[in-house]
């Protein structure tokens, strides 16, 4: 017969994960119809976190830049955002593409240090970064609300329909930029740009001997993920009403890197899956109040020793076990 | 003759602080000169030594010099046990670094607050080893402060001795030299980094008993203790003994200065900015052999 | 004394050694010949502990080893004398010997083992208090084998123990190796690609190609053009 045994099963795989995706898809979008209004919040909040966790998986996991403090970007989204539309007027929908930009602008900044150095410094350098934040921000005083916060950023609104009131809205756009980031994630992954980060992580020298420009990829991939990280902060805090340091707090910082660790370090879609369980699992968890954080590190330790390879490892088997059944399964087989 | 006094007072204190940093520190360099690992657990050994002496000295009504002694005895063998549970099955695997950073990050965190839970988050403080005053002319140094002093002193002198003089001292050294030569050499390697692990452990336990009569024990102390040390390691070069040494007393005098000339509100500033021109001027510190 | 049985070696998704199978007798020089890349470093780095082989089995004076840590290796009684040297650079030649002598057998001869490797390279005396990364080329091949003897072993393996050296280091190089065989009774693994010399002070040769035993014989009738043939084949 014309066919490997091997192609047919991954025709079958390839069928089984598109039907998936876009069976899930249609889940999502009927389910603020019909499901409780407490769990569409808690689906928007896994939304934003899956996004945010994706762009961390793509510097970290697939760029091979331990870049631990990201959520530093996510915070100067937030501000930036937020700020320049309650002190300078600018209205929300700008807002969110400049949140996004000055992330973005920050991630070239801290780009270059990073240039020079190598793992664990780069380690130091943006956890470093994630701590400085906090400071800047405590030291505004009233122009960044401090520990108070910041509020009275202006609503968002679509023909006619203010964000603040119907929050439907909201969810429908986060699941629109859940979807829409992603899929540039993955075009990116796919892309040359995608190969050229892989290559540049496995085997640095073989790459640029080759022609890859180390230094210019670092920096892309830098403002790329901080760009969508910031504007996940931005939406994040107009969600919320409030921008506050805490969003740098250490049990956030812990329940996002689970999501990363947990996801599979470099692959997809597990970060995807990870970030949805992490956020029910912390809300769930509000109640346990401080053994709350015992139990977040208890988890990382737990997921790092058992599976270092994440849920993605998990998915791809699932999916190669399942195309292999259904290749079995083929009539005329006998 | 005015600015003197101050002057000599604000040394010894830089004396006092940058031995204590150097003691709080050395534990962070040795696991990464040896062990090639960054301890995020590092500021929660630290916290633990503080912990552990106060619940001996409030429960048992124990002597706080004897509560010293004891904290270090436990933390040792926690210190090894650590490395045997967790970072023991995972030199085996791929991603070894990464993956150390992270699970020492998960129990710092884990550590950080267990704190709180087991023991309570009333504001927790312990007396000083001795109460009382020297006074030598116009110069004033507390009691306390003198202990310390010779403490770290004695435990630095006896690093030394132990890294240049001892063969295990020795081996470890050649560890952090070349992994394969120690091999070579009949080196059981997951044995000393179980070593080197429970005395980092140890050291920063003791640190923390030091540390503690200055502060409430609190799970801040940790990241904060981590952070300084963190500075201090890099500017004296990660891996460097002897960087982390001139390191710690260089920036413990740092703080004295700006201590008493600028004022308190100053300090935390100061190590933030140290950071940043650290990291972006010279990474590699100041004998830092890896970039 | 040592048996090696039908070993396969893999680096990652190399498949270095392949069914490699040889004895070693009490007291021999046998060498190991070929072209770099055919699979001889291999074979010493599995024998000695550092690579496990995935199949095969090692025995050393009639117990198994191949599944063994290294140090237990040594412990054993087989020290291993790299290409890549892996002296410890900021230590003194004096503390770069005692670390030979780390395990226990050997430490309590420390001094007696200094003294005799001290005799043998006069140099390493001189320089005894000197950080090894000061040393020449020719001196740190000297204390290589040096610190192999430091650990009292019944069985030395050395890697390419004259590459980049001037020919009279060699020589001197060679003539040491003899001599340690002669004099201590050590049995020696020589890896080379110096056939004539290695022939002259070997009892026993094999030929690797290709990460496979091609041919062996005794050096008396081993020659370079034996060997040439057996890679012409």
């Amino acid at each position: 017969m014309g066919m490997t045994s091997d192609n047919a099963t991954t025709i079958y795989e390839r069928f089984l994960r598109r039907s998936t995706v876009i069976l899930v898809l249609l889940l999502l979008i009927l389910f603020p119809l019909y499901g409780d209004p407490y769990y569409t919040h808690l689906m928007l909040l896994s939304f934003i976190w899956a996004v945010v966790a994706s762009a961390w998986n793509l510097i970290m996991g697939y760029a091979g830049i331990f870049s631990f403090g990201t959520l530093a970007f996510f915070a100067v989204g937030a501000y930036s955002s937020s700020l320049v539309e309650v002190w300078g007027g600018i209205s929300p929908w700008p807002g969110l593409l400049l949140g996004g930009s000055s992330a973005a602008l920050a991630g070239f900044i801290i780009a270059f240090p990073c240039l020079r150095i190598k793992g664990l410094y780069i380690v130091l350098v943006t956890v470093a970064f994630h701590q400085v934040i906090p400071i800047f921000i405590k030291l505004g005083g009233t122009w960044t609300g401090a520990d108070v916060g910041l509020m009275d950023m202006p609503h968002y609104s679509l023909f006619g329909y203010d964000f603040g009131t119907y929050k439907i809205c909201y969810y429908y756009l986060a699941l629109f930029l859940f979807i829409v980031l992603h899929y540039i994630i993955y075009r990116i992954i796919g892309s040359n740009m995608g190969l050229a980060f892989v290559a540049l992580r496995d085997s640095e020298s073989f790459a640029e001997s080759l022609g890859v420009n180390r230094a210019k990829f670092n920096v892309v991939v830098f403002v790329i993920s901080s760009f969508i990280i910031g504007m996940m902060g931005a939406l994040y805090v107009h969600y919320l009403k409030v921008a506050t340091p805490r969003i740098l707090e250490i049990e956030i910082f812990a329940g996002a890197i689970i999501m990363v660790v947990l996801g599979g370090l470099g692959k997809f879609p597990g970060v995807i899956i990870s970030a949805f369980m992490v956020t029910f699992l912390n809300e769930f968890l509000r109640t346990a109040g401080l053994i709350r954080p015992i139990l977040l590190g208890a988890i990382i330790i737990a997921v790092i020793m058992l599976f270092p390879s994440g849920l993605s490892g998990l998915v791809d088997s699932a999916y190669r076990y399942a195309g292999r059944t259904l290749h079995s399964l083929r009539p005329g087989k006998m | 003759m005015q600015i003197l006094v101050p002057l000599i007072n604000v040394i010894i204190s830089g004396l006092i602080l940058g031995s204590l940093y150097a003691v709080m520190s050395m534990g962070l360099t040795l696991i990464y000169g040896i062990g090639r690992i960054f301890n995020f657990a590092h500021g929660a050994f630290i916290l633990w030594g503080g912990y552990f002496t106060w619940f001996l000295c409030t429960k048992f009504h124990l002597n706080y010099g004897v509560s010293v002694v004891l904290g270090i005895l436990i933390l040792f063998p926690v210190g090894w046990v650590v490395d045997r549970l967790l970072l023991y099955p995972l030199r085996r695997k791929p991603n070894f670094e990464i993956n150390a950073v992270i699970v020492t990050l998960g129990l710092a965190i884990l550590l950080g607050n267990a704190g709180d839970v087991i023991f309570g988050t009333r504001f927790k403080t312990i007396d000083q080893l001795t109460e009382g005053l020297l006074r030598m002319g116009r110069f004033t140094i507390t009691h306390h402060d003198i202990a310390t002093l010779v403490i770290t002193v004695a435990i630095l002198l006896f690093l030394e001795l132990f890294l240049r003089k001892t063969t295990l001292g020795t081996a470890m050294r050649a560890i952090s030299q070349d992994p394969v030569g120690a091999k070579i050499v009949g080196i059981n390697l997951d044995r000393l980094f179980a070593f080197t692990f429970a005395l980092a452990a140890a050291l920063g336990g003791i640190s923390g008993v030091l540390i503690a009569p200055r502060f409430f024990i609190t799970p801040a102390v940790g990241w904060e203790t981590l952070f300084k040390a963190v500075i201090i390691v890099i500017f004296g070069g990660l891996g460097s003994v002897k960087g982390t040494l001139i390191g710690a007393f260089i920036l413990g005098m740092l703080e004295a200065f700006i201590s008493m000339y600028l004022g308190m509100f100053w300090v935390s500033p100061m190590w933030f900015i140290l950071l940043i021109i650290v990291l972006f001027i010279k990474p590699r510190g100041l004998f830092g052999t890896w970039a | 004394m040592l048996e090696v049985h039908r070993i396969n070696t893999f680096y990652g998704e190399v498949h270095a050694l392949k069914d490699v199978s040889f004895t070693v007798e009490d007291g021999e020089v046998v060498a190991f010949l070929g072209a770099n890349g055919h699979g001889k470093s291999t074979l010493l780095k599995t024998v000695c502990g550092l690579l496990p082989p995935s199949t095969g089995h090692i025995e050393f004076n009639g117990r198994r080893i191949n599944h063994l840590p290294m140090h237990k290796i040594v412990e054993r009684g087989i020290v291993y004398v790299p290409e890549e040297k892996h002296l410890f650079p900021d230590l003194t030649v004096r503390e770069n010997l005692l670390m030979g002598a780390y395990i226990a057998r050997a430490r309590k001869e420390r001094e007696k083992n200094c003294e005799m490797v001290f005799e043998l390279f006069p140099v390493l005396e001189k320089r005894q208090n000197q950080i090894a990364s000061t040393l020449s080329g020719g001196e740190r091949q000297m204390l290589t084998i040096g610190r192999g003897l430091m650990s009292s072993a019944q069985l030395m393996a050395i890697d390419e123990p004259s590459v980049g050296l001037a020919p009279r280091l060699k020589m001197e190089v060679f003539d040491k190796i003899k001599e340690i065989n002669e004099q201590q009774g050590l049995t020696i693994i020589l890896v080379e690609q110096e056939v004539e010399s290695t022939l002259a002070i070997s009892d026993r040769g094999y030929v690797m190609k290709d990460g496979r035993i091609v041919f062996e014989d005794k050096s008396n009738n081993l020659s370079i053009d034996v060997i040439q043939k057996q890679y012409l084949a």
